[in-house]
């Protein structure tokens, strides 16, 4: 065997070289059923790919990097990332091309086909993979569909499949792929069959669309649904969609194009196609001796199949509290991944409904002065600020989080068609966007310059003066603080300490050239060229994917912003309640959360409760929502043995070297201390606290991925900058000298 | 490494599963390497070696006690680079004296039971080294100390 098998002699003992896919087709093929021809790649094509180009080796080594365990969503992504780009960049060596082509050529010159994962682990019962390793359809050409082939085997290494494997247990290394090529049948109408319901209710659910069913697996099309009886076949419900649109293969790809006035007001299939399709169903199930989770189409009179799959039960997640508010939420976030007409969709909703929706709520409680309100209105107050935050969070997490894959997305399909050999070399074309922190840290920029070349304000802030004995820069201060009085970090508010922004800026006017952003490469002529490498009719497409993914990039500040400016609105009317509260004994009234001021302000006898309250909790200023600001705890002294880190590894994510002291951000004040030259270390950088960037000499988070805060702006600002630095902020001490190479992702703490 | 607990016992296990290091002895300006069978006590303060007298390496830490261990578990694979873990060790070496002597062929000889004959004989020479610090390199590039303060005061 040259590595190639046709359907035709494919039999069960092929099952750990052709995957559960492709034995099922050739199985049913057998059986009578009608399914599209084709052949499978087996593993030993793919094995043979990973060992003779060494390729096997560097994946080993992007894996080692960190335990998986160790690693959050955004590294586990970009790992997934680097590996997808090494396939695309590794050459199939002549031998395997040559094989290749010899069988690919003579069954499917000129013709259409989908190119589909079939790995030995999917489809067994309890691991489907559905969805996790990719599939794609309408590649025309020899060297599209190896560049396919490569593809697929890549999205074994896909972040989803990653995880999905490491749950189960599976063995990463010992994991291969076979790829099943095989005619395109371009169906008039398509969908999927549950011999039995996935959610285990005891009937049979087929669902149905126009076009290829491409959209209804990733869900950009609804389909409409049917619930039959599994004995007889008849419909017990039926649930039309609101038909708009269907996927049908173009040039280069597929696409959604409209539905013509008949489609929007038929069902996708009659009385008999939809007894054609439970029929086929059913007879899988008896094949399979267990229920079956099947993909068709339908083209004229001709019913396919395109896949068989034993049936695997959802899990009611809802029923455990919405699945962000997990402990691990990393499943959640892998499973965020969006289809572009889904972004579009989110895109549209995100920028014209719910960010101005955000600006204006935050500006119509900002015109409320909390110290005229009589103690029951700032109770009332406070609680309904409390719930407008919380609903502003749960819109964070439901609608901002999942759009934040908008730049993914760009950088993937970036990727495969430009096949950079750094694969974050897509960043440079979201660069050109104007954040509203970058905004903020320009009007800082602006009030330093002003202290620096006013002599006299220099030495009367410097001497002790408050600003107010100058009254033209009290003046600006008193607009910026207006402007970003909102600005909060860990529950507090940044600016309540005027005497803390003055200091912040007389260091800043210390800079002799601040740092501006660095000069970046032509950004219009890279997005042109992106756009040109696309077809003529797939442009449209291509620019309206570089619009979200800009949108997406830029929105990772924003909204940040937009909601920390709720949160500060909530905080005032806390602040004000804290100061009428007072001083009390055994209670810290600073570090009181809005529930508790609320209860004591309306009940003091809850004192006693609050006392014990915060005698439970290590930190009481909890945070109230945004994710991954909490410092972690490293033990670093047992018995006489003392512990501390010599060199830290994370992932390279701002090029430069950079020699300094150390800085670490555990609060407010910390920002406020901030000397020039100083390296900025933290947890997780906070769109809020980008200001002090321009002092900084370099960057290191603890919080990894090419796309965080951290990395973003220190591109912007050209600063060497590692991110994914396991327990940075415990490890590092301030005033500890530190080597930053943000070439190799490396920081080394001189000892 | 997350936490000094969990670097000692990954430590502790690497000491078991490894029967060799590299010793690194010094006369002068020269450094003199070694491959040298070892064995660690269970506080992870010393570690043992046999040789016998008559060797450069005894010459030389006679004459500078201050010495170098490397113990690692790679496995001459390319992917070691990131999966193995490498230690080096800083201390200083001194002849187990007779007092202690059978206390430490014991603990050697738990860990290389083959030895006996070598640790035995006559000319062979226990050889202790108090550990000073450890340099734990792992994936790569991500190192951590580990310091024995003998004069760290420590709570009953």
């Amino acid at each position: 065997m040259n590595g190639i098998l046709s359907f035709a002699r494919i039999d069960r003992h092929h099952r750990h070289l052709v995957g559960g896919k492709a034995l099922a087709l050739a199985t049913l093929m057998r059986g009578g059923i009608t399914v599209p021809d084709g052949l499978c790649v087996t593993t030993t094509v793919y094995e043979d790919f990973i060992r003779s180009t060494e390729l096997g080796t560097r994946i080993g080594l992007e894996m080692g990097r960190l335990p998986l365990a160790e690693m959050r969503w955004e590294e586990i992504w970009d790992m997934a990332l680097r590996i997808r780009n090494l396939f695309l960049n590794t050459a199939i060596p002549d031998h395997l091309r040559e094989t290749l082509a010899s069988e690919l050529e003579a069954r499917f010159v000129g013709r259409a086909v989908a190119v589909r994962s079939s790995s030995p682990q999917e489809d067994r019962a309890g691991s489907s993979f559905a969805g996790l390793h990719e599939s794609f359809v309408n590649v025309r050409g020899l060297d599209e569909i190896i560049t396919h082939i490569r593809l697929v085997w890549a999205s074994l290494w896909s972040d989803g499949a990653l995880l999905y494997r490491k749950e189960l247990g599976m063995d990463m290394h010992k994991s291969a792929m076979a790829v099943i090529v095989q005619e395109l049948v371009a169906g008039e109408r398509s969908g999927v069959a549950f011999s039995r319901s996935p959610d285990g209710a005891d009937h049979a659910v087929v669902e149905s669309v126009y076009g290829l069913n491409q959209g209804l697996v990733d869900g950009t099309i609804a389909p409409d649904r049917w619930t039959l009886d599994r004995r007889t076949g008849k419909v017990i419900n039926h649930t039309p969609a609101v038909r708009e649109q269907a996927l049908r293969p173009v040039a280069g790809g597929v696409t959604s194009v409209p539905l013509a006035e008949a489609e929007r007001h038929a069902p996708p299939l009659d009385e008999q196609c939809l007894d054609q399709v439970f029929g086929m169903a059913m007879t899988l199930e008896k094949t399979f001796e267990q229920p079956q989770d099947t993909e068709w189409t339908i083209r004229g009179d001709d019913l396919f199949l395109l896949q068989s799959r034993p049936v695997t039960t959802t899990q009611d997640s809802a029923a455990e509290g919405t699945p962000w508010s997990a402990g691990d939420k990393r499943p959640w976030y892998l499973s965020l991944k969006r289809s572009f007409d889904n972004l579009k969709v989110l895109h549209r909703r995100i920028e014209d409904e719910l960010l101005p929706q955000m600006a204006a709520e935050a500006l119509a409680l900002s015109k409320i002065d909390p110290a005229g309100l009589s103690d029951a209105r700032l109770i009332e107050t406070i609680e309904m600020r409390m719930d407008i935050h919380r609903h502003w969070v749960d819109v964070y997490w439901r609608d901002f989080i999942p759009f934040a894959h908008g730049a993914r997305l760009f950088g993937q399909v970036y990727n495969d068609l430009v096949k950079p050999e750094d694969p974050y070399a897509f960043t440079a074309l979201l660069g050109e966007t104007r954040m509203t922190g970058m905004e903020r840290n320009r009007e800082l920029r602006k009030l330093a310059r002003m202290i620096r070349s006013d002599k006299r304000l220099r030495e009367g802030l410097t001497s002790g003066e408050t600003d107010q004995a100058h009254a033209e820069f009290s003046t600006h201060v008193n607009a910026f603080l207006e402007r970003y009085e909102d600005l909060t970090y860990k529950a507090v508010r940044f600016f309540k300490d005027r005497e803390g922004l003055i200091r912040l800026l007389l260091e800043m006017a210390e800079q002799a050239e601040p740092k501006a952003a660095v000069g970046r490469p032509d950004i219009a002529a890279l997005a042109d060229e992106f756009v040109d490498r696309f077809p003529e009719d797939r442009r449209a497409f291509a620019r309206q994917l570089l619009k979200i993914g800009r949108s997406s990039y830029q929105l990772r500040d924003n909204d940040n912003i937009v909601l920390a400016r709720i949160e500060a609105q909530l905080l005032k009317v806390v602040d004000e309640a804290k100061r009428r509260i007072g001083a009390l004994d055994r209670v810290d009234v600073d570090a009181l959360t809005p529930a508790q001021a609320v209860k004591i302000l309306s009940d003091p006898s809850a004192i006693p409760g609050i006392v014990k309250e915060q005698a439970a909790i290590d930190e009481p200023v909890q945070h109230q929502g945004r994710p991954g600001l909490t410092l972690p705890m490293v033990d670093t002294v047992d018995g006489d043995f003392v512990m501390r880190a010599r060199q830290l590894i994370g992932q390279p994510a701002g090029q430069g070297l950079a020699v300094g002291k150390a800085r670490v951000i555990s609060a407010v004040d910390d920002l406020f201390q901030f000397k020039s030259g100083e390296i900025l270390v933290c947890d997780a950088i906070d769109p809020n606290m980008t200001f002090v960037v321009p002092l900084a000499a370099a960057i290191v988070e603890r919080r990894g991925g090419m796309l965080v805060h951290g990395a973003i702006v220190a591109r912007e600002y050209g600063l060497p900058c590692v991110t994914g630095v396991a327990d940075a902020s415990a490890l590092i001490h301030t005033g500890d000298r530190l080597t930053v190479d943000g070439y190799l992702g490396i920081v080394t703490i001189d000892t | 490494m997350k936490d000094i607990r969990q670097l000692k016992s990954s430590l502790s296990t690497l000491f078991q599963e490894q029967f060799f290091a590299v010793l690194a002895t010094r006369s002068g300006d020269s450094i003199h390497t070694t491959l040298v069978a070892f064995a660690a006590s269970d506080d992870l303060k010393t570690l043992f070696v046999c040789t016998p007298r008559a060797t450069r390496k005894f010459a030389n830490l006679k004459q500078n006690p201050s010495v170098s261990l490397l113990v690692h578990n790679s496995s001459n694979m390319a992917t070691d680079i990131r999966q193995s873990i490498a230690v080096t060790v800083s201390g200083t070496a001194e002849e187990v004296p007779a007092d202690r002597l059978e206390v430490a062929r014991a603990v050697y000889l738990a860990k290389q039971p083959h030895m006996s004959g070598f640790a035995t004989s006559p000319n062979t020479a226990i050889i202790e080294v108090t550990v000073g610090r450890y340099d734990v390199v792992a994936h790569f590039q991500d190192v951590t100390i580990l310091e024995i303060q003998k004069d760290r005061i420590v709570p009953p």
